[in-house]
């Protein structure tokens, strides 16, 4: 194909393209075969290293259709980069924190480290108990049935906790994520 | 190769070349084309678009022996661009082998 050729069928491709946009390509790809024929090539072997002029002239295209998606994005995103959330961002994280959120995560905390404490006393009686029966020297079944009953809650609040327990990092966790979200994007 | 995933990498490569230093169309298409099986009309389309966003900037200088080059060259957002990219190609080719990895 010449290079005549190649252009014709390029520009013909173009069609919907503005008249500046299409002569702009035409003397790109012409500087093109300018250049390949300084360096030795025929029209014809540009022609086929450039690629079918009617693919070309489609990723033109293309290029032009996310020319037009770029510019609508742009006008979209700019309001929001501008707001005042964005930049709120960090100050909204301190306050939250200082105001609400540690204090709850305090009061949470104590409250886990109350029920540990409490789980520990329950083990604790339980095997006061234990050593006290032999003790009484007298066979009581009252006596026996309570500290079975004492074991299995004890053991039901071991696991409630263990539950608790990892639960709370790993919601620490996620609210940790969620704060550097906030910080970095606002709300 | 797939020609689907020479198309989304083609804007990294351009820029990764510029990168090293300031380059005309001719060049790019020859550097580029003698690396990956791309048609040289390819980097075109792909230059008009990055000098469209900015990532690229152009201006004309004189060569010997024939008609001014357009050159093209890397701007701060075309950097920013390429060092985002390029780590994220890093990650995704990652995940992407773990997966083929996988498999075996």
């Amino acid at each position: 194909m010449t290079k005549k050729d190649y252009l014709d069928a390029l520009s013909a491709g173009l069609g919907t393209m503005s008249y500046n946009d299409v002569k702009e390509i035409l003397a790109e790809i012409e500087e093109h075969f300018a250049e390949g024929i300084i360096a030795g090539k025929t029209e014809d072997e540009i022609s086929s290293s450039l690629g079918d002029p009617k693919e070309l002239a489609t990723a033109y295209m293309d290029g032009n259709e996310v020319k037009i998606k770029a510019a609508l994005k742009k006008i979209e995103r700019n309001p929001e980069k501008v707001s005042p959330k964005y930049k709120n961002g960090p100050i909204f994280v301190v306050l939250f924190n200082l105001l609400l959120a540690i204090p709850l995560w305090i009061v949470l905390f104590i409250i886990l480290l109350a029920l540990v404490g409490v789980d520990v006393g329950v083990f604790t009686g339980l095997v006061m108990l234990a050593l006290a029966i032999p003790g009484s020297g007298a066979f009581i079944p009252g006596l026996i049935l309570l500290a079975v009953s004492i074991f299995f809650f004890a053991l039901f609040l071991t696991c409630l906790l263990i539950l608790l327990i990892k639960n709370f990092f790993k919601g620490t966790g996620m609210y940790i994520n969620w704060n550097r979200k906030v910080w970095n994007e606002g709300l | 190769m797939n020609t689907q995933f020479k198309k989304g990498v083609l804007d990294m490569c351009v820029l990764a070349v510029l990168s090293k230093g300031d380059s005309y169309g001719y060049d790019l298409a020859e550097e580029l084309s003698s690396k990956i099986q791309i048609a040289d009309g390819t980097v075109y389309p792909l230059l008009r678009k990055l000098a469209s966003s900015g990532e690229v900037s152009t201006y004309l200088k004189e060569s010997t022996g024939g008609p001014p080059r357009k050159y093209y060259s890397l701007t701060d957002k075309g950097r920013d661009r390429l060092k985002t990219d390029m780590e994220e190609w890093k990650e995704f080719t990652a995940m992407v082998s773990g997966i083929l990895g996988g498999e075996q």
